[in-house]
């Protein structure tokens, strides 16, 4: 079992590469739980390259298993980007790196571009719990999935990483019907198209309230 | 004239009035109306809410031959982008309701809000002028907004400045006196590594050399980083799409980007009176001409928000006392 932690605060750019470098242990605080983090590192361990690359299509298979691993935590920890700093900078620093640094030595010479930066840092914003390497994973599995497809929906949202990205962060990505309608409909869409269908229900639902919409009445508004 | 939402039907938002008030020991009204649920740690944040119903307004937004009783539905929702959550609380045929709200403090982050609309429940036949597709809004009332968390300081108008050494950061230009950083909130780095810019740009004299030079360079920094920081927040604005009301990108944007731009709203829409309408405006010029327009005014208003001028007239005061010294 690992105890969980979080950051006093959030971390900057320069903060985060000496903490990868092992210059840096800023100050913790403890979540008061613990969680069995195997199931997370054995997907990790499996997902690895021998160069310790991962590649982006382990994302639809790894997302189920970050959420079912951290889904007991109260929603106050999970919305907490200070916990996931944490999580990206201590537990998976190798899956973070692996999944988007891949070219880099965090041993050797930890300089990260700012948007590998920010897969470790994400922010507190919508976009942000979007942009940690973890927290996409868990936040999109959680939206996703269902009683009747289980994690079906998020493999086909992740086969498509930019429609992901478009669900995602935005505001209607909230709401779990929707997003499943964006995934069930548009993952096999190019991407011009779904990316046209988000658009329009984009425009709709700034008049529509999509709260409480059927999954026809979704569909209708993407492929109209 | 002002900015104002175009609905592309009828619709009347005075069909709908809500009130709230706290059910729950330790919820506090602050002062700008929202609700404090972080200072008393709460086992449930409970609001008594009452919503009025206007029908005869609500059939007003309806084609001939359809009724509200038939075709309207009411609907509570809860919005907290913090707390990764849209959903409806509570739907109702029509007429008042009275009711309440209880939200656990475990669940949420930052701002929540809490609204009432009034939607077609189902398609209608399209008749020009009327909403027809499903869930339409035909009126909608703020109900509540509660922060789970302490509000964030607004950054608004002013920065935070750290010092650096940029010899010693591998990420910074060596020899250059600033740079301007996108972090979770952006923050001015001055280099520690030039010559005498501490003791110059920390100096606290109001008078002589010193203060002229530090108070120009601050000048000439502010410009430059605010130049960055709003050309920032105008691009982040162009991402959105065009049909996103004003509201949810705002509400979209980081909560920092959302400051600075109501911040300086009137700065560059100085005929809007209105903060609100302001920043209204700010976003529909931006998105309109791909913020090209608004950038061309971005030095007249920084120099008019900043009055970085200023720095400018003591260095033109301090060069006058120099060339009149004795020799």
């Amino acid at each position: 079992m690992t105890y969980l932690m979080r950051y006093g605060s959030g971390l900057s750019g320069k903060q985060l590469q000496a903490v990868l470098q092992g210059g840096l242990s800023p100050q913790t605080h403890p979540l008061g739980a613990d969680i069995n983090l195997s199931p997370m590192h054995r997907a990790v361990e499996a997902m690895r390259a021998p160069d310790g690359a991962i590649s982006p299509t382990s994302d639809g298979e790894f997302a189920p298993v970050v959420y079912e691993t951290l889904s007991d935590l109260p929603d106050r920890h999970l919305l907490d980007n200070r916990f996931w700093q944490w999580l990206a900078c201590t537990e998976f620093r190798e899956y973070v790196r692996g999944r988007w640094a891949a070219g880099v030595d965090l041993d050797v010479d930890p300089t990260l571009k700012p948007s590998q930066q920010a897969r470790f840092l994400g922010n507190p914003g919508l976009n942000g719990l979007g942009r940690n390497a973890l927290s996409r994973l868990f936040w999109t599995a959680r939206v996703m999935q269902d009683a009747d497809q289980g994690y079906a929906l998020t493999k086909a949202l992740f086969t498509k990483q930019d429609l992901a990205v478009g669900v995602v962060e935005r505001s209607f990505g909230l709401i779990p019907a929707v997003a499943r309608a964006c995934a069930q409909h548009l993952s096999a869409l190019p991407e011009k198209d779904h990316r046209a269908a988000l658009k329009r229900l984009n425009l709709r639902a700034s008049t529509v309230s999509l709260e409480g919409a059927s999954e026809a009445d979704v569909r209708a508004l993407l492929l109209e | 004239m002002g900015w104002q939402r175009a609905y592309p039907y009828a619709e009347d938002d005075s069909a709908l009035v809500g009130t709230v008030s706290a059910a729950s020991p330790g919820l506090v009204q602050r002062s700008d109306g929202t609700w404090d649920a972080f200072s008393e740690e709460l086992a449930l944040a409970s609001f008594a809410v009452e919503v009025k119903v206007d029908e005869e307004r609500l059939a007003a937004c309806l084609p001939d031959g359809l009724s509200p009783d038939a075709f309207v539905e009411i609907a509570v929702r809860l919005t907290g982008l913090h707390s990764r959550q849209r959903r409806e609380l509570r739907t109702w045929e029509s007429g008042q309701q009275n009711f309440t709200v209880d939200l656990d403090p475990m669940e949420y982050v930052g701002k929540v809000d809490l609204d009432v609309v009034a939607r077609l429940k189902a398609p209608v036949d399209h008749v020009p002028g009327f909403a027809h597709l499903a869930g339409s809004v035909l009126a909608r009332a703020e109900l509540a907004t509660i922060w789970f968390s302490e509000p964030p300081k607004s950054i608004g108008d002013t920065l935070e400045v750290r010092w650096e050494d940029f010899d010693n950061d591998g990420g910074l230009v060596d020899g250059q006196l600033f740079t301007v950083r996108m972090e979770e909130r952006p923050v001015i780095l001055l280099n520690s590594a030039v010559p005498s810019a501490y003791d110059i740009l920390s100096s606290k004299g109001t008078w002589g050399a010193a203060a002229r030079i530090r108070d120009a360079v601050y000048a000439q920094i502010v410009h430059q980083a605010w130049s960055s920081i709003l050309s920032h927040c105008f691009m982040e604005v162009v991402r959105h799409d065009e049909g996103e009301s004003v509201d949810t990108v705002l509400a979209e944007l980081e909560e920092w980007q959302a400051q600075v731009l109501r911040a300086w709203a009137p700065a560059f829409e100085p005929g809007e009176s209105d903060p609100d309408l302001a920043v209204s405006a700010l976003v529909e010029e931006v998105r309109a001409t791909g913020s090209l327009v608004v950038l061309q005014k971005l030095p007249e208003a920084i120099q008019a928000n900043c009055v970085t001028i200023s720095g400018f007239n003591g260095l033109v005061k301090e060069f006058d006392r120099f060339q009149k010294e004795p020799t």
